[in-house]
């Protein structure tokens, strides 16, 4: 029989690729196909953080890699770089907040607001860099800004919609430390 | 138990570091392939996107056609206003039906004199947008009809009325269509009735500025666009729009292509159309006639 712990984790690990794909989904639906002054929300890369800063251990960094470098593929994006940034950034995300029990929403966006906004940079430098069209500043702005704003709704999408919360302290030992 | 778990952790650090850090290397690596072996890439890109999308096919049409609902269950409320623009439309309309009738009418006449057949080489392909890309800065969509149906990249594809794109990708069963307001997207055209060519540039707006125009004094607003058939790339006369003339003074083209709806779309079969089908080789290349190539490599060899 499979230890309840690890089965649960593979449930969740089951349950995020799950919302990635419907997540993708939604946003290939061909609604949009006007173009819009604002541009939309990353929700893919929102939702992960918020599942990263409450259960790393239910995101591996592989899952994390597969679906981005999926969706590059799929969103006709240049393959590899902006997966890369989500890689490093995960990371970062995963490092800081995992030791921390109590973080305040405020403190938890501006936190990811500024891994958001260096990952948005440095993808745009590596294109610019080899020379391929990057979108321009302003758009990049805004779309820094605008994910920043939905990001407590994909905190509440993981909390309340998907049931996905931080550990308690005593919870620690059997879902967190199994490595 | 803990402390176990804990010194393994620790110890799993450094290697998992070097773990992400080989991990974004194999990415960066997949990103510079795509760099320099760029067709090969997106035939790959393509094949993948083959692989996925039409298996989402069963969702893609009730869920957009559902949520298409809404939308227009939502226009109910401003129904009068639409009443009223749709009617004054109408009438307008109904004068260009008669300059159009006559025109028919004299166009077949002088055809009828001067013995011309049209040729029928433009026959078409309709397919069905199954998706769009869901990135915030490209602007493409994805068509239900592909290499099966003999698609070919670089062919133009319209609506019922104008221009939408063109066919860049092709997997199996689908492919994709970059459109006019890509930011990737140059398609030469000619404004009429000045005769002027220039080149269709996409912005990420839904007017596209035109550029490298001979002349731009000989251009005004409400002028016709339709494509030039210039370097093969595009079979010629296809409407694009019409010239509008932005707050920034720039020439802009208002797409005839209802771009709010893209449902069916026309793919047109182009019999010879141009290939690109490596790196580093231009359309014009082509032109160069063989022998002066092949006097300057002796030249170079001797």
């Amino acid at each position: 029989m499979v230890d309840p712990a690890t089965s649960r984790r593979w449930f969740y690990r089951g349950l995020f690729l799950l919302t990635c794909v419907i997540v993708i989904f939604l946003q290939m639906l061909p609604l949009g196909t006007i173009p819009n002054r604002l541009p939309a929300p990353d929700a893919l890369f929102a939702i992960t953080a918020a599942w990263v800063m409450r259960r790393p251990r239910q995101t591996p960094v592989l899952l994390i890699c597969v679906v981005f470098f999926v969706a590059d593929m799929l969103f006709l994006r240049p393959p590899g770089v902006w997966t890369a940034a989500v890689v490093l950034g995960t990371e970062v995300l995963r490092r800081q907040v995992s030791t921390r029990q109590d973080v305040t929403i405020i403190l938890e966006m501006a936190f990811f607001a500024g891994v958001f906004a260096a990952m948005v940079a440095m993808n745009t430098l590596v294109l610019l860099m080899f020379g391929v069209d990057a979108p321009d500043v302003l758009t990049s702005a805004l779309h820094v800004v605008i994910t920043v704003a939905f990001y407590p709704l994909s905190i509440g999408l993981c909390r309340f919609g998907l049931g996905v919360r931080r550990p308690r302290p005593g919870e620690i030992d059997v879902d967190e430390a199994i490595a | 138990m803990a402390r176990d778990n804990r010194g393994s952790e620790d110890y799993g650090r450094p290697v998992r570091r070097i773990l992400i850090g080989c991990l974004v290397l194999a990415l960066m690596a997949s990103f510079l392939v795509w760099r320099i072996d760029n067709p090969r890439m997106e035939r790959f890109r393509s094949a993948v996107v083959d692989r996925v999308v039409p298996n989402f096919d069963w969702a893609f049409v009730p869920v957009t056609r559902v949520a298409r609902m809404f939308e227009d269950f939502q226009s109910y409320t401003r129904i009068y206003e639409q009443n009223q623009e749709l009617r004054r439309e109408l009438q307008q309309m109904k004068s260009w039906r008669e300059a159009a009738l006559q025109l028919e009418q004299e166009n077949a006449r002088l055809l009828d004199l001067n013995n011309v057949r049209q040729s029928a080489q433009l026959t078409y392909v309709t397919g069905v947008v199954l998706a769009d890309n869901g990135s915030p800065f490209r602007r493409s969509v994805l068509l239900n009809v592909g290499a099966r149906d003999g698609i070919q990249d670089g062919w133009a594809t319209m609506d019922g009325l104008g221009l939408v794109g063109r066919i860049a990708g092709v997997g199996e069963k689908s492919s994709r269509v970059i459109l006019l307001t890509d930011t990737s997207s140059r398609i030469p055209i000619i404004i009429q009735p000045s005769g002027q060519k220039a080149l269709l540039a996409g912005d990420n707006t839904l007017a596209p500025p035109i550029d490298i125009v001979e002349s731009i004094e000989d251009v005004r607003a409400g002028d016709r666009v339709v494509t030039s058939g210039d370097g093969q790339v595009f079979p010629a006369d296809i409407l694009v729009g019409q010239i509008t003339q932005g707050p920034d003074r720039r020439f802009r083209v208002r797409l005839a292509a209802d771009y709010a709806r893209l449902e069916f779309l026309r793919v047109l079969r182009t019999p010879e159309s141009e290939t690109i089908d490596s790196t580093g080789r231009l359309i014009a290349a082509d032109e160069i006639p063989l022998t002066s190539v092949k006097a300057s490599e002796e030249d170079v060899d001797g």
